[in-house]
C-alpha cells in the first residue's frame, strides 16, 4: 500500500503520469480514476492523492519522479500521514450526515465521488466505494479520535 | 371547580391515565393531554408569576407562542427550564414547578414588585441603578442578577444523549397544516425530495420525509435552516438543512388585547379556548366573556355555546364598547365594561390574526402592513422561498377593525417582560420612537416568546403615540431562534474528549505504558515527564541529556515538503534570512516574520536536493505556516514554481541528545555518527530507511531520526534497546524547555507574542541584510528599531530556589503585588517568558522580555509576588555555554 500526493499540471503532467500509472489523473472535481489496483483522488485542481494498494509497487514513486523530471510537479510519499476508516452498511450515509454537511445521497454523491471536507471536529477525504460504502482518509494523528467519534455516532440514532 | 374536562370527544386517550405534580400537588391527566391541557383540566389556572412584577399568570395560549405558562419540567441533570406548558406533552411521573415566585406560587414575595411598579416602568434598568456608583457592585449588580432572568440553570450534567444531523433536500416544508401538507405532496408528486417539519403529528405523506414534533428555528443565508426535534419528553436532535427551495407554511398567530388586567390568569386567546375544547376536550371555564374587534370572536362564541359554555357577552368594540379591566385576583372573576359588571371565569380575547412571518423575516423577506387585515404579510425576499397558506396573509377578510389599546392602567402588551401600553407611551414620551430603540429600551418583545404575541400590538401603539401610521413605524427584525433550543441540543455530542479532538504521535501507546504524563500542546498529546511528579521526573530526565543520553518524540513538529524550481527563491522570501546559498545537504535555523516584521514562526530547513527542501515549523503553527506559504504563493507570488505538501505526519521523528549520541549512532547506523552539525543525510539505521539531522534544539549532541510514521514505534523500540547500556532515558516537553531555555534557545509563543521581531530577541544573525523578505520594510522602522524595546534578557533571581512565576511582571522598585484597590500603580518594565529550576546549574533561572534590556545587563530588578518582591540579576540569556 501506498499513498502519494500528486501534484502538478499542463498536458506535459498528465501525460507523464499516463505513461507510468496506464491512466491520467482525473480533472472533474471531487471525482475517483481506478485501474488495476491503483486509484487517483481528485483534490484540487493540481493536487491528487494516488493510491496503489499493490504490493511491491514500491518503485512507482520513482517511476512516476523520474517521468516528471524537468516537469513542474511533485511527487511526496505520504503513506503514514492517514488512516483509512471504512463506513459500511445501512446507515452509513446516516453517520456520515452527523459528521459532515455533505449531501452524501446517492444522487449527489455517486460511487466514484471524492470529498476533501470537515469531519466532526477534523479533516479528511471521503470516497463513496458503494452505495452503502464509505471509505474516510483521515490524518494518522486524528484516526483514534475520528474512529471513537464515528462508533459513538453509529450506537444511536 | 370552574374548569372541567368533558364527557366526551377530544384527541385524548382516556384509556390511559397519566399521573403527574405539579408544585409538588399529584394530578392526572391523560395520553394526549400537553401539560397546560392537563392543568386546565384541573382546574389548575395560576402557573408562574411574571418576570417584574411577580404578578400571577396563567395559560394563554395552546401553542408556541406562549408566553406565560413557563414551567420547570424534570428532575436533576434532566432539568429544562422555562419550558412553555403548552408544548410539553404529559407523561406517566412528570414533575413540573412554577417559576419566579418565592416562597411559593400562591404567596409571593417579589409580589411587593408591583406595589413598587410606577418605579419600575419603562427603562428603569437606566433609570435607577446609575448613581452612586459605589453601589453597583455591593447592591445593583446582585440585585438585578438575581431579580433578572426566568428560571434556573440544572446544576447537574445532563444525563441524555443529543445528536446533530445535516440534511439536503429539494424542498424543505415548515408547518404540516392544510397548505403544507398540499405543497409537499404536489412536490412529491414532481418527483422531488421533500422533507416537512411540523411541531405536532402532520401524519404520513408517500413520497414525503416527515419530522414530527421538530421546530424549524433558524433560517439563515443560502437556504440553511436549522430544527430541533423533541421525542415525547425532550429536544434531542439539532438538524442542519440546505435546502434548494423552502416552502414556509408557518400559520398566523392570535393577538392578544390590550386592556387592563389582561394578564389575569383566565385571560385567554380566543383560538386557544377553542383548541382545549376540541382537541383536549378541556373547558377551561363555565362561563365566559368575549372580547373582539372583528367577526372571529362571534364565530368563536358560537363554538363555545355548542361546547356548552355559558357565553356571557361578546364585547366588540366595533360597536362601541371595551373591556376596561378585568376583575379578581389570582383568577379573572369578571370584566368593568364602563360602569358595567359582568361575571365570568373566562375572558377570550380575539384580537385579529398575524401571520407568522419569522423565518420570512430571518430570512432576510420583506414584509408589507395590509391595511385591510392589519397584518404584516410577506412581500418578496431575495431567497427561493415561498410562503403559503395563512402564513401569507391567505385568509379571508374578517372584518377587523383597529383597537390596539383600552386606556387603563396594567394594560399588558408584552406579558412575559411585564412591558405595559403606558410603558409604551412614556418611552415614545421620552424621544424613543424608532421601533428598534423602543424595542430595546421598553423590553417589548424581547421575552423568550420573541415576541410572537406583542410585537404588533407593541408598535402599533407606538405608532399611535408618534402620530405615524403602522407602516411607516414598521417592525423590529426577526432573529432566531423562532422558539428556545436546549443547550444540550446545541452541543449534541461535542463534549467530553469530543469536545476537542485529540491527536496522537504514532509513539503515544509507548509513552502511555511507560508512564508518561502528557502535556496538551494544541490538540497534541505529548509526554510532558515520565513519572509521578514532575520536579523529580525533570531533574532527572535533565541530568541524563546532559550527562549520557536521552530521547524525545519530536513527532509533532511541523515538517514541509517544498520542492520546484523556485523553492530556494521561494524560501528567502519567507525567511528573514537566506537560504538560497545553502549546500545541498545542508540545515540553517530560520525565522518567519509577519509583514509587520513580528516574528510568527521558526525551523530548522534543510536542502535535501537542488529544488527540493525539508521545513520544520513549531507544533501548534504546523497549520498556520502551511496555510500563509499557499497564501502568499496562491495571491502573491502565482508565478514561483513551488509545491508545497505537509509531511508532519508522514516522518515520525525521534531525537537523541546527550555526549552518548554519537556512540548509539555509530552502533545503529555505522557511517552516520560523523555528520556535521547542521546537516542531513538519508540511510538505514538499525536497517530502516531513515533521514538524518544532526540538529540540535537542546544544545547537547544530537541526532534527529525521521522514519516514515508507521515504522515510527520500530525505530523508537530499536533506539531505546540500544540505548540501554548508555541509560538512555525518554524525556517530555518539560525537560525539553528547561535544556533549551539554559541555551537560550527561544520558543515561539512563550518568548514572542505577536509584538516581538528578531531584533528584540537577539537573533540579528538570523536576519539577512541584503535581500527582501515579509517584514523586512516593517523592521527599518524607527518603532521596531527603537532602543527601549522589550528584549530578550536572561535573569537569576537572588536567592537560587526562587523559581520565578512565568508571566510575572517585572519592577525596577522593590514592591510586593498590591493587595486589594487603591494601591499605587508602579511602572511595569517587562516579564518572564520562561522559568525553571536547573539541575545543572543548581540553581533557578529566567528567560524574560525586559526594556531596553540589554543595556540593564548585571542591573538589578524585581519581580513582585504574594507578600514581597523577587530580587534579580539580568543577565545574558545563555546560561550554558
Amino acid at each position: 500500500m501506498t499513498h502519494l500526493s500528486l501534484r502538478g499540471s499542463g498536458e506535459q503532467f498528465f501525460a507523464a503520469c499516463e505513461s507510468v500509472l496506464g491512466m491520467r489523473p482525473p480533472t472533474a472535481p471531487n471525482t475517483v480514476a481506478s485501474a488495476a489496483g491503483t486509484t487517483i483522488l481528485w483534490l484540487g485542481p493540481d493536487e491528487w492523492l494516488l493510491i496503489d494498494s499493490r504490493t511491491g509497487t514500491d518503485h512507482v514513486i520513482g517511476d512516476l519522479k523520474k517521468a516528471l523530471s524537468g516537469i513542474h510537479s511533485a511527487v511526496v510519499d505520504v503513506t503514514s500521514s492517514r488512516k483509512a476508516l471504512v463506513v459500511s452498511g445501512e446507515r452509513a450515509e446516516e453517520i456520515l450526515s452527523k459528521a459532515a454537511t455533505l449531501d452524501f445521497s446517492v444522487q449527489a454523491f455517486p460511487v466514484g465521488s471524492c470529498a476533501q471536507t470537515n469531519i466532526a471536529r477534523t479533516q479528511g477525504i471521503i470516497q463513496r466505494r458503494g452505495a452503502k460504502e464509505f471509505t474516510i482518509y483521515v490524518r494518522s494523528s486524528f484516526a483514534p479520535y475520528l474512529r471513537a467519534w464515528l462508533d459513538d455516532a453509529a450506537t444511536a440514532s | 371547580m370552574t374548569a372541567f374536562r368533558l364527557p366526551d370527544g377530544g384527541r385524548i386517550d382516556r384509556s390511559q391515565k397519566l399521573r403527574f405534580r405539579f408544585d409538588g400537588r399529584a394530578l392526572e391527566g391523560f395520553q394526549g393531554d400537553t401539560l397546560a391541557s392537563a392543568l386546565l383540566a384541573n382546574d389548575v389556572f395560576l402557573v408562574g408569576r411574571s418576570f417584574k412584577y411577580h404578578r400571577p399568570r396563567g395559560v394563554m395560549s395552546a401553542g408556541v407562542e406562549e408566553t406565560n405558562a413557563l414551567v420547570a419540567v424534570g428532575e436533576g441533570g434532566r432539568l429544562d427550564t422555562n419550558s412553555r406548558a403548552t408544548m410539553v406533552e404529559l407523561y406517566e411521573g412528570l414533575v413540573a414547578r412554577s417559576l419566579n415566585r418565592w416562597p411559593s406560587l400562591g404567596f409571593d414575595l417579589g409580589a411587593i414588585n408591583g406595589w413598587f411598579a410606577p418605579l419600575l416602568v419603562a427603562g428603569f434598568y437606566y433609570k435607577t441603578f446609575m448613581w452612586p456608583r459605589r453601589l453597583w457592585q455591593s447592591l445593583y449588580e446582585p440585585l438585578i442578577r438575581r431579580a433578572a432572568g426566568i428560571g434556573e440553570a440544572p446544576a447537574q450534567p445532563d444525563p441524555d444523549r443529543y445528536d446533530k444531523l445535516h440534511r439536503h433536500c429539494d424542498v424543505l416544508v415548515v408547518g404540516g397544516g392544510r397548505s403544507g401538507r398540499a405543497a409537499a405532496v404536489e412536490a412529491a408528486a414532481a418527483g422531488k425530495r421533500v422533507v416537512l417539519c411540523d411541531e405536532g403529528d402532520p401524519g404520513a405523506i408517500t413520497g414525503v420525509e416527515i419530522l414530527a414534533r421538530t421546530t424549524v428555528f433558524g433560517y439563515y443565508d443560502d437556504n440553511f435552516l436549522c430544527a430541533v426535534e423533541s421525542d415525547a419528553r425532550r429536544q434531542r436532535r439539532l438538524w442542519h438543512f440546505r435546502a434548494k427551495e423552502v416552502v414556509l407554511a408557518t400559520g398566523a398567530h392570535e393577538r392578544p388585547l390590550v386592556f387592563g388586567g389582561n394578564d389575569k390568569p383566565g385571560v385567554m386567546l380566543a383560538g386557544a379556548v377553542e383548541t382545549y375544547l376540541r382537541r383536549y376536550a378541556v373547558a377551561p371555564g363555565r362561563r365566559v366573556v368575549v372580547f373582539t374587534n372583528n367577526d372571529s370572536g362571534h364565530e368563536r362564541a358560537k363554538v363555545f355555546r355548542e361546547f356548552g359554555i355559558d357565553v356571557a357577552a361578546v364585547i366588540d368594540s366595533r360597536e362601541g364598547s371595551v373591556i376596561t379591566r378585568t376583575l379578581g385576583g389570582k383568577r379573572v372573576t369578571g370584566v368593568a365594561v364602563g360602569d358595567a359588571r359582568i361575571a365570568c371565569d373566562l375572558v377570550a380575547m380575539a384580537g385579529g390574526f398575524s401571520p407568522v412571518v419569522h423565518l420570512y423575516s430571518q430570512a432576510q423577506g420583506r414584509l408589507r402592513w395590509d391595511e385591510k387585515k392589519l397584518c404584516f404579510v410577506p412581500d418578496g425576499g431575495r431567497q427561493a422561498v415561498r410562503v403559503v397558506g395563512r402564513a401569507n396573509g391567505a385568509f379571508p377578510g374578517y372584518g377587523i377593525e383597529p383597537l390596539w389599546e383600552v386606556n387603563a392602567p396594567k394594560a399588558f402588551v408584552d406579558f412575559q417582560s411585564d412591558v405595559t401600553a403606558r410603558d409604551v407611551h412614556l418611552a415614545a414620551q421620552e424621544g424613543f420612537s424608532s421601533v428598534e430603540h423602543f424595542k430595546r429600551y421598553t423590553t417589548a418583545g424581547m421575552s423568550t416568546d420573541q415576541g410572537k404575541t406583542s410585537n404588533i400590538n407593541a408598535l402599533a401603539i407606538l405608532a399611535g403615540a408618534t402620530g405615524r401610521s403602522i407602516a411607516d413605524t414598521g417592525t423590529t427584525t426577526f432573529r432566531a431562534p423562532y422558539t428556545p433550543v436546549s443547550y444540550g441540543v446545541l452541543a449534541g455530542r461535542d463534549l467530553g474528549d469530543f469536545l476537542e479532538p485529540i491527536r496522537v504521535t504514532p509513539l503515544h501507546e509507548w509513552h502511555a505504558a511507560h508512564g508518561a504524563a502528557f502535556e496538551n500542546v494544541g490538540q497534541w498529546k505529548r509526554p510532558w515527564y515520565y513519572g509521578r511528579e514532575m520536579h523529580d521526573a525533570v531533574q532527572r530526565e535533565t541530568r541524563a541529556v546532559r550527562a549520557a543520553l536521552g530521547v524525545l518524540d519530536a513527532s509533532t513538529l511541523g515538517k514541509i515538503d517544498i520542492q520546484g524550481r523556485d523553492a530556494a527563491k521561494f524560501l528567502d522570501r519567507i525567511y528573514a534570512g537566506t537560504f538560497s546559498a545553502l549546500a545541498v545537504g545542508r540545515a540553517r535555523y530560520g525565522l518567519m516574520c509577519r509583514e509587520d516584521g513580528m516574528v510568527f514562526d521558526d525551523g530548522v530547513t534543510t536542502r535535501i536536493a537542488q529544488h527540493h527542501f525539508h521545513m520544520t515549523t513549531t507544533t501548534g503553527g504546523a497549520a498556520r505556516v502551511l496555510d500563509w506559504l499557499e497564501e502568499y504563493l496562491q495571491t502573491e507570488w502565482p508565478e514561483l514554481e513551488v509545491y508545497c505538501t505537509s509531511v508532519t505526519e508522514q516522518w515520525a521523528t525521534i531525537a537523541v541528545a546527550g555526549p552518548k549520541a554519537r556512540e548509539l549512532m555509530a552502533e545503529l547506523a555505522p557511517g552516520l555518527e560523523d555528520l556535521p552539525f547542521m546537516t542531513c543525510r538519508e540511510g538505514r539505521v538499525a536497517g530502516m530507511e531513515a533521514r538524518v539531522f544532526r540538529i540540535s534544539f537542546t544544545g547537547e549532541l544530537s541526532f534527529e531520526i525521521n522514519v516514515p510514521g508507521d515504522q515510527g514505534l520500530a525505530m523508537w523500540e530499536a533506539v531505546t534497546a540500544a540505548g540501554a547500556k548508555h541509560g538512555i532515558t525518554p524525556y517530555g516537553t518539560e525537560t525539553m524547555h528547561l535544556l533549551r531555555a539554559e541555551k537560550g534557545f527561544i520558543i515561539v509563543g512563550q518568548e514572542t507574542d505577536g509584538t516581538v521581531t528578531p531584533y528584540d530577541l537577539g537573533l540579528d544573525w538570523a536576519v539577512a541584510k541584503s535581500k527582501d523578505f515579509i517584514g523586512r520594510r516593517s523592521l527599518a522602522r524607527a518603532d521596531t528599531r527603537r532602543p527601549d524595546r522589550k528584549q530578550l534578557v536572561g535573569l537569576l533571581p537572588a536567592d537560587p530556589r526562587d523559581v520565578l512565576p512565568e508571566g510575572a511582571q517585572i519592577t525596577e522598585v522593590d514592591v510586593a503585588l498590591p493587595r486589594g484597590h487603591g494601591s499605587k500603580p508602579v511602572p511595569m518594565v517587562g516579564h518572564v517568558t520562561s522559568s525553571y529550576m536547573s539541575p545543572n546549574l543548581g540553581r533557578s533561572f529566567a528567560l524574560a522580555l525586559v526594556r531596553s534590556g540589554r543595556s540593564r545587563r548585571g542591573t538589578e530588578l524585581y519581580v513582585p509576588l504574594e507578600g514581597r518582591a523577587a530580587k534579580v540579576r539580568v543577565v545574558e540569556p545563555v546560561f550554558i555555554k
